[in-house]
């Protein structure tokens, strides 16, 4: 696999870190797919997949320092170090989705009505990641540039949950 | 299974299956309209701690430094605000500066500027001497031994040559604020800009970036706001004419706290002017060198 790299802009600044190799955001190292469909008889008609991917690559902090900064300008407790550029890997992903069609044959054309799961396991498969202060009831850091958190907390966002549909084709 | 389905059609299945398909609908999307989003843990992995500097001299200001090292990004944070300092703070540090021969020993003692309100736990109350041709250098020689480097020289003042105010046309309440300078164009320069409304104190900045004369040709550069000012406001401009290596630490800064709880930032790594004898301090030892004008807006 072709890995990334940037060519220092010089040889003490470097934005990728040093010069070296990094894996690609999309580096979905296994994909594995699953298609089954399945006539019984001539009315109904059962679809089925499943699929598998290794988490994507993201950059996450490892460290935190207090940044002061000069006269004017707001202090920030929390001021990441970066690690290793896209070396952390998010959970895999697993969907699997579920396809029902009944075919009806009306005199004046066709039909069928089609019930489908999406994400029939309704897995929460991680869509980014991201990482939240956590502060007091009574503290508002907006309005207390100086606040310190309590802690950091790690947050998982999701896109689809299992969404169902009925769908009515026909034609004539 | 067969057979199941096709006598349920033939007694009228369809009237029993149409309902039971849609109730399966309607009990998948309630049953999935959970939150998207919830708290995990996450293995990072194991981080040593690093030290930071934060020194900026100024021409007739006491020299000040401050030291301190980072932690993991998941320490829990000490519900103390004092606890939290002392624990930070580095100490029992030997901190020297030395400027055309001369050297500046800073000593460990905590510092409250009584007018910027920032700290420093080294400071050396002699004045930093106005001199744009020669370096400051920086040694840090740390209880373990390990030493950090820098280098930096003052540059000169680019003064804000003139603040224009202008009213709206068509509401004529509120103002906008016009900042000139005039930039070297034979040299490449860099800059800092910040607008505090009322207060530098209090105030987040209105602006707070910085820049370089890329993209002038000619010797003016005009930095503007938005119609955001009241009459009787008081405008607060700073320019800071700053080097390519506070340049770069600045927004290699701002990007990382950018990303902070912000999935679609562009994180960045911190790049550092100062160098470690391990290879891994982290911060900025550079001059500051700025002009600052208060405007009151009037009509």
């Amino acid at each position: 696999m072709k890995r990334g790299k940037f060519e220092p802009v010089n040889d003490t600044k470097v934005f990728a870190g040093g010069g070296n190799y990094f894996f690609p955001r999309y580096d979905r190292r296994h994909d594995f797919s699953l298609v089954l469909m399945y006539d019984l008889g001539k009315r109904w008609t059962f679809g089925g997949t499943v699929i598998y991917g290794s988490g994507d690559r993201t950059w996450l902090p490892v460290g935190r320092f207090a940044f002061q900064d000069v006269y004017g300008a707001d202090f920030q407790p929390i001021t990441p170090v970066y690690g290793e550029r896209n070396a952390f890997r998010l959970p895999y992903f697993f969907r699997s989705d579920l396809s029902i069609t009944y075919k009806m044959f009306p005199k004046w054309g066709e039909s069928d009505l089609n019930l489908s799961f999406f994400n029939l396991t309704n897995r929460r498969n991680a869509f980014f990641l991201y990482i939240e202060p956590q502060y007091a009831e009574d503290v508002d850091p907006l309005e207390d540039p100086l606040a310190i958190p309590e802690g950091l907390a790690a947050k998982q966002v999701s896109l689809f949950p299992i969404i169902g549909s009925l769908t009515w084709n026909f034609r004539f | 299974m067969k057979s199941f389905f096709n006598s349920n059609i033939s007694n009228g299945g369809n009237r029993v299956l149409l309902p039971v398909f849609t109730l399966l609908i309607f009990t998948f999307f309630f049953t999935a309209c959970g939150n998207l989003e919830k708290e995990i843990n996450l293995d990072l992995p194991e981080y040593q701690p690093q030290y930071v500097v934060e020194c900026y001299i100024e021409a007739g200001q006491p020299f000040t430094l401050l030291l301190t090292r980072s932690s993991a990004y998941f320490d829990p944070f000490p519900t103390d605000p004092l606890e939290y300092v002392e624990n930070i703070l580095v100490d029992s540090a030997e901190v020297v500066i030395t400027h055309n021969g001369t050297e500046y020993k800073l000593d460990n003692t905590p510092f409250l500027n009584p007018f910027t309100f920032k700290v420093a736990n080294y400071h050396n109350s002699q004045l930093v001497p106005t001199d744009f041709d020669n370096d400051f250098s920086l040694k840090i020689t740390l209880p373990n031994g390990q030493t950090i480097t820098s280098s930096t020289r003052l540059l000169p003042v680019v003064p804000i040559d003139s603040i224009v105010v202008e009213f709206d046309d068509e509401q004529d309440t509120l103002a906008r604020c016009l900042t000139y300078i005039t930039d070297n164009p034979a040299t490449v320069n860099f800059y800092r800009r910040m607008i505090h409304q009322n207060s530098l104190l209090d105030s987040i900045p209105d602006q707070d970036f910085t820049t370089n004369d890329d993209y002038v040709d000619d010797k003016v550069i005009v930095f503007g706001t938005g119609y955001d000012f009241k009459e009787g406001d008081t405008i607060y401009n700073t320019m800071f004419h700053i080097e390519r290596a506070y340049f770069d630490f600045w927004n290699s800064t701002f990007n990382a706290i950018s990303s902070n709880g912000n999935p679609f930032g562009q994180p960045s790594s911190i790049i550092s002017n100062v160098q470690g004898s391990d290879g891994r301090a982290i911060g900025i030892f550079t001059g500051l060198s700025y002009d600052r004008v208060m405007t009151v807006v009037e009509k």
